[in-house]
C-alpha cells in the first residue's frame, strides 16, 4: 500500500477542517503509517545512495 | 474523533487469597461510590490493588514498575492460603456484562504467565494476549496511564504535578491530545533528516570524485611523459613514427633470438599486425623464450654431463692401456728369467719323479732286508737259494750304505728345489694374471668409451673428435641461451616503452576532450529525480508533523478553558475556596513538541508555593479533571484512591468528599480511608450515596470485610 501516496492525497483534499484532518490521522495510526514512513525512509535513503552508485560507476 | 465503541466501567470485585485478605471478598460499585474504611494494616490498599492487579497483572505488584517502593516484596497470595490467587472484575460492556478474571497459581514462579480470561456477552471467551488487545482497542487504559489519570497512591501523587513528562502527558490526554503527541513521536522517530544529510553527502562525494576525475587524464599524461623522458623518449618524440621504428626493432630482435635458439619465427606476428594483437603477443613472447631457454640449458647440461663423462673415460683409458703393456713386460722378463709356466712346470714334475724314484729305491732295499730277515735260513737267498753267509749284513749294508741320513738330505734338496720352482711359477702365473686383468680393463674401458659414443659413429672415428665436437655444441647452446636471456631482458623494457607510448596517445586523446558537465549524466539527473523525491517525502513528513502540531495547538484550545475550569473547579472543592482562576495549564512549545505547566493567576508554575495539603488538593484536582475529561469523551473511566485525605485537614477531607461524590457521579470510584472526617464525609454522613465496607484484621491475622453498608 502506498501509504505516502495515499496520505499526500488525503492531505491536498482534506482541507482545512479539523475532523477530517483528525480522521487522516487516525487512519495513519491505524495503518501502523509510523512504520510503514520508516521502512520509506530507508527506502528513499538507500535509493539515494544506489542512484550516486550508479553516478559514480560512469564517472571516467 | 470516534468516540469508544462503549464506555466500559467496572460493576463490582472479587477476590480470593489476594495478599492479606483472607477468603473471597466482593465489592459492588453500582452506587459509584465504593469506601473502604478501615485502620492501617485492615486490608484496604490490597482490595485498592486488587483492581489493578487484575487489569494490569504482575507489573501493578512489582517495585520497578509500579514505582511505589513497598510492593518491592509484596506475596500476591495470603501465607494460609491454599488454592490459586484469583480477582475478577465484572464489567458493564457493549451488550451486557462481561467478567474479567485473573488467576495465579500458589507457589508460580515468577516467569510464569497468569490466567487471564474475560468472558463476554454471547458467552464469547477471550484468553491471554486477546484479552489486553480487546480492552485496547476499548480504549481500556495501559498501566501507565492507569498510574497517570486513574489512580491515586501516595507515592504518586507528587509526580502527577511535579514530573514535567507525567504532567505534561496528563493533561495533553485532558486536553484530548493523546493521538496528537503519539503521532508527533512517532514523525519524530522517522529521522527524515538523514534524508537530506543522505543527500548532501553523496553530492559532495560525487563533485569531490568528480573533480578529481576530471584532473586525472592530465596527470597520467604528465606522469606518462615523466617516464618517458625518464627511459630518453622525449615529449615531441613519441609520436608514431618512433613508435613504429621501435615496434620494427622489437620484432626484428625477437626473430633473430628466435631463429639462434630454435624457436623459429612463426610465433612472430608481422609488423602490420593491430596494436593490440602484436602487444599480446609481446606480452607472452618473454614467456615463449624463456621455455625454450629452459629446455636449452637443460640440453646444455646434458652434454656438459656426456662430455664430462667421455673425457673422463678417455682419460682413464691411457693409463689402463699404459699399465697393460706393463705387465705385459713384466711377464715376458720373468719367463725369459725363469721360464714359462709350462716349462716350470714340467721341472716340478721331473722333481717329483726323481723323488718317488728316490723313495722306491729305499723301500725295496727294505723289503729285501725284510725278506732276507723273515727267510727260515737267513744264510739263503729266498729268490735265487744262493748260500750266502753273510747275506743278511750285505743287505743291511747296502741299505745303509746309501744312509738313511743320505736319502733325507737328498729329499730335502729335491723339496727346498721344488719350492723354488712353486715360487718362479707363482711369480709367474702371477704376472700373467696381472697382464690378463690390465687387458680386461683396458678392454672394458673401451667398450665404455663406445656405448658414450654416437650410434652413428663409425669405428674409426677420433673419440677426441667427438668430444670436441660436443664441446662446440655446448659452448653453442649457452651462447643462445645467455643471448636469449639478454634479449629477454632488452625485450622487457622495449615493451614497457612501447606501452608506455601506446597509454601515451590515449592519454594524450583524453586529455584533450572537453570534459562534459556532471548534470548532464542522464545517471545524474536520475539521482537528483530520487533525491528531490526523497526531499518531497521528507517535507510531507515535516507537513504531517506541523499539521499534528497545529492540530494539537487547535484541539488544545478548544479544551483548554473546559480543561482549566475542571481542574479549578475540583482545586476549589476540594481546598474549599470559592475564587475561581487559581490555576489554569500554560503550554510551552518547541521545534518538535509541546509539554504543558500548571500556572498561578500571577503566572507562575504553581507548585513552588503550595504548602503539603494544598499540593496534594492540586493533584487530587487534577486526577479528578482528568477523569471529568474522559468521561466527557465517552472513554471508560474508573478511579482507585489510596488514603486521598492524607495530610489534609478536615475542611480539606469535606471538601474532598464532595469532589469523590462529584465524580462518581459520571464514574466509578473506589477509596481507601481511615476513620475520620473522610470516611464520615463518604459513608453518608456527607450525603454521598455510597456503599462502604468496613474492614479490620481478625484475631487470625487476616484482613477482612466485617461490615457492609
Amino acid at each position: 500500500m502506498d501509504v505516502h501516496g495515499d496520505l499526500a492525497e488525503r492531505v491536498k483534499a482534506s482541507g482545512e477542517r479539523v475532523a477530517e484532518r483528525l480522521e487522516l490521522l487516525r487512519i495513519l495510526r491505524q495503518l501502523e503509517g509510523a512504520e510503514e514512513l520508516a521502512e520509506l525512509v530507508e527506502k528513499h535513503d538507500s535509493a539515494i545512495e544506489a542512484a550516486a552508485r550508479r553516478v559514480r560507476d560512469v564517472l571516467p | 474523533m470516534s468516540a469508544a465503541p462503549f464506555p466500559i466501567h467496572p460493576l463490582s470485585l472479587a477476590a480470593e487469597n489476594f495478599r492479606g485478605l483472607g477468603g473471597t471478598h466482593t465489592l459492588d460499585f453500582s452506587r459509584g461510590l465504593a469506601v473502604l474504611v478501615g485502620k492501617n494494616g485492615a486490608g484496604k490498599s490490597s482490595l485498592l490493588v486488587a483492581v489493578e492487579w487484575c487489569l494490569f497483572g504482575q507489573p501493578t505488584t512489582k517495585k520497578t514498575d509500579s514505582g511505589i517502593a513497598e510492593r518491592g516484596d509484596w506475596a500476591l497470595a495470603h501465607y494460609g492460603a491454599t488454592g490459586d490467587v484469583s480477582v475478577s472484575l465484572e464489567l458493564a460492556v457493549e451488550g451486557g456484562r462481561a467478567r474479567l478474571t485473573r488467576r495465579r497459581a500458589v507457589g508460580a514462579r515468577a516467569r510464569d504467565e497468569d490466567d487471564v480470561q474475560l468472558e463476554l456477552p454471547e458467552h464469547e471467551v477471550l484468553s491471554g494476549h486477546e484479552v489486553g488487545d480487546w480492552l485496547a482497542w476499548n480504549n481500556m487504559p495501559d498501566w501507565s496511564t492507569w498510574k497517570r489519570s486513574f489512580c491515586q497512591h501516595q507515592e504518586q501523587s507528587r509526580a502527577r504535578v511535579t514530573d514535567t513528562a507525567d504532567r505534561s502527558t496528563a493533561i495533553a490526554a485532558m486536553l484530548g491530545l493523546e493521538e496528537f503527541r503519539t503521532l508527533n513521536d512517532d514523525l519524530r522517530k522517522l529521522r527524515v533528516k538523514k534524508l537530506e544529510q543522505r543527500a548532501a553527502d553523496e553530492l559532495a562525494r560525487l563533485q569531490e570524485e568528480r573533480r578529481r576525475a576530471l584532473e586525472r587524464p592530465g596527470l597520467v599524461l604528465r606522469e606518462l611523459e615523466g617516464r618517458l623522458a625518464e627511459s630518453g623518449v622525449g615529449a615531441g618524440q613519441a609520436g608514431e613514427a618512433e613508435l613504429a621504428e621501435r615496434k620494427r626493432k622489437l620484432l626484428d630482435d625477437a626473430a633473430e633470438v628466435a631463429a639462434r635458439i630454435g624457436l623459429g619465427d612463426a610465433l612472430i606476428p608481422p609488423a602490420s599486425a593491430p596494436a593490440d594483437e602484436w602487444i599480446a603477443w609481446a606480452r607472452a613472447w618473454s614467456g615463449e623464450v624463456r621455455r625454450k631457454v629452459d629446455a636449452l640449458a637443460r640440453e646444455r647440461v646434458e652434454l656438459s654431463s656426456r662430455a664430462q663423462m667421455l673425457a673422463a673415460s678417455i682419460g682413464s683409458l691411457e693409463p689402463a692401456r699404459t699399465a697393460a703393456s706393463a705387465a705385459e713386460h713384466a711377464r715376458d722378463r720373468l719367463e725369459r728369467e725363469l721360464g714359462s709356466a709350462p716349462e716350470l712346470t714340467k721341472k716340478r714334475t721331473e722333481l717329483e719323479g726323481e723323488r718317488r724314484r728316490l723313495d722306491a729305491a729305499g723301500k725295496l732295499i727294505q723289503d729285501a732286508l725284510d725278506v732276507v730277515q723273515s727267510a727260515p735260513n737267513p744264510h739263503v737267498c729266498p729268490v735265487c737259494d744262493h748260500e750266502r753267509s753273510d747275506l743278511e749284513q750285505v743287505v743291511q749294508g747296502k741299505l745303509d750304505a746309501r744312509g738313511s741320513d743320505a736319502r733325507a738330505a737328498e729329499l730335502e734338496q729335491l723339496r727346498a728345489r721344488d719350492e723354488d720352482l712353486r715360487a718362479q711359477l707363482d711369480r709367474v702365473e702371477s704376472a700373467a694374471s696381472a697382464q690378463t686383468a690390465a687387458r680386461a680393463q683396458v678392454a672394458a674401458l673401451e667398450r665404455g668409451l663406445r656405448d658414450q659414443l654416437p650410434e652413428r659413429t663409425g669405428e674409426g672415428a677420433a673419440v677426441d673428435e667427438v668430444l670436441r665436437a660436443w664441446r662446440a655444441e655446448e659452448r653453442e647452446v649457452s651462447e643462445g641461451c645467455e643471448l636469449a636471456e639478454r634479449h629477454v631482458a632488452r625485450h622487457g623494457e622495449s615493451l614497457q616503452l612501447l606501452e608506455l607510448m601506446l597509454q601515451l596517445d590515449g592519454a594524450r586523446a583524453r586529455a584533450s576532450v572537453p570534459a562534459g558537465e556532471l548534470a548532464d549524466l542522464s545517471e545524474f539527473q536520475e539521482l537528483q529525480r530520487v533525491i528531490e523525491e526523497a526531499a518531497d517525502f521528507a517535507s510531507d513528513i515535516k507537513a504531517l508533523g506541523d499539521m499534528a502540531r497545529g492540530l494539537e495547538d487547535e484541539q488544545a484550545e478548544e479544551q483548554l478553558a473546559a480543561v482549566n475550569a475542571s481542574i479549578d473547579t475540583y482545586f476549589a472543592t476540594i481546598t474549599g475556596d470559592s475564587g475561581r482562576g487559581r490555576v489554569r495549564v500554560q503550554s510551552k512549545r518547541t521545534p518538535t513538541k509541546v509539554s504543558y505547566q500548571l500556572i498561578d493567576e500571577a503566572g507562575r508554575p504553581i507548585t513552588s508555593h503550595l504548602n503539603q495539603a494544598a499540593f496534594n488538593a492540586l493533584s487530587l484536582a487534577t486526577l479528578f479533571a482528568s477523569a471529568d475529561s474522559r468521561a466527557r469523551r465517552g472513554l471508560p473511566q474508573f478511579l482507585v484512591l489510596d488514603d486521598p485525605g492524607q495530610s489534609l485537614d478536615e475542611d480539606h477531607q469535606a471538601g474532598l468528599a464532595r469532589a469523590l461524590t462529584k465524580c462518581a457521579s459520571f464514574a466509578p470510584v473506589l477509596v481507601g480511608t481511615v476513620p475520620g472526617a473522610l470516611a464520615d464525609a463518604l459513608s453518608g454522613a456527607g450525603g454521598a450515596d455510597a456503599r462502604t465496607y468496613q474492614l479490620a484484621r481478625a484475631e487470625d491475622g487476616m484482613s477482612t470485610i466485617i461490615r457492609e453498608e
